[in-house]
């Protein structure tokens, strides 16, 4: 499941060697701390949940068996250590309705996303996941960042694929319907 | 929402999560982290730890206590009545240093080990660097 890099690097980073160390880190923590900010919504919070995984990388790593991929072992800490935090704070996003989402929307909005400029979309994009509750935004995020591999995400979320299955659509769904709000309030916003 | 819009759904969410772009923590990230965790570990190499146990330490000291008591309470504090009131120690030290009187070394033997001694202390500094290399390489 390793490859001999990521073998050669545990074995370094074990030994306590931090330059290996800051490597592991470099290739990681952007993909942590985007983990980390989709599901605490802010950026103080994130850096430092991000750095707390970290450390708890460089600890464990030790114990790290190679069952999964480095990189799966190491969103699962990053997933735990973002719930633990969550249920710190006790701040829950607010509910999504997505009863009113309609199917002839998708294209529109599609549409209406060509036509933005780069940065805008990413802007956007940026605050619609922002927008959606911890799970369902960790949830999407991890879909990706695992290039869509369930058997890797029942390993960090620790549930079964079908369970995913469902509210990684759920998600989907809270998604697109954000995004049809927001669309909908710029309409209004710019006719009014 | 029938298998279509179910598709046409996925098909939308993977194109915006394409696009989501990635955060970047702040750019001395890696600097701080490496910093924290090289504070923890000299904490834990320079973290005095004794040898012997606290408490066996302790039993000693009683141990000694105890014993001083009871050879005072025993013999009393006089000191013509200790231990060693009657030894003779002359003999003994008679028999070990006894040969050195009529000992002379020849030259060789001499430069031998005034070379010796030297070679002893040349290696010092050579050992230290070496070791110093294994430390840093660890």
């Amino acid at each position: 499941m390793l490859t001999t890099n990521e073998k050669e690097l545990i074995k370094k980073i074990s030994n306590g060697n931090t330059v290996a160390f800051s490597d592991l880190v470099d290739g990681h923590k952007d993909l942590v701390y985007t983990l980390c900010i989709r599901m605490l919504g802010n950026r103080e919070d994130a850096e430092e949940v991000s750095q707390d995984v970290f450390i708890k990388v460089f600890t464990a790593l030790r114990t790290f068996k190679g069952d999964s991929k480095l990189s799966t072992w190491i969103y699962r800490i990053a997933y735990n250590a973002c719930l633990d935090r969550l249920k710190k704070s006790k701040k829950e996003r607010m509910r999504v309705e997505v009863d009113h989402l309609k199917s002839a929307a998708f294209s529109v909005m599609d549409n209406a996303l060509d036509r933005m400029v780069q940065e805008e979309r990413s802007v956007l994009i940026n605050s619609c996941l922002a927008a959606l509750p911890a799970e369902d935004a960790s949830i999407l995020t991890l879909f990706y960042f695992e290039e869509k591999n369930l058997m890797e995400m029942e390993k960090v979320l620790d549930l079964s694929a079908n369970t995913i299955k469902v509210r990684l659509f759920r998600a989907r769904k809270k998604l697109a319907a954000i995004m049809e709000n927001k669309f909908d309030k710029e309409t209004v916003g710019s006719n009014g | 929402m029938d298998k279509h819009e179910e598709k046409e759904l996925e098909a939308f969410v993977d194109k915006i999560m394409a696009e989501a772009p990635l955060e970047s923590p702040s750019a001395d990230f890696t600097k701080n982290l490496v910093q924290r965790i090289e504070a923890t570990q000299h904490k834990e190499v320079y973290q005095y730890k004794p040898i012997v146990p606290r408490q066996v330490l302790v039993l000693l000291f009683i141990g000694l206590l105890t014993l001083t008591f009871y050879l005072i309470a025993q013999y009393g504090l006089e000191s013509d009545g200790g231990w060693f009131g009657n030894v003779s120690v002359e003999p003994v030290f008679d028999n070990i240093w006894g040969w050195l009187e009529n000992y002379t070394s020849s030259k060789i033997l001499m430069y031998a080990v005034l070379l010796f001694g030297l070679l002893f202390f040349v290696q010092v500094p050579l050992l230290k660097k070496q070791l110093d290399r294994n430390v840093m390489l660890e």
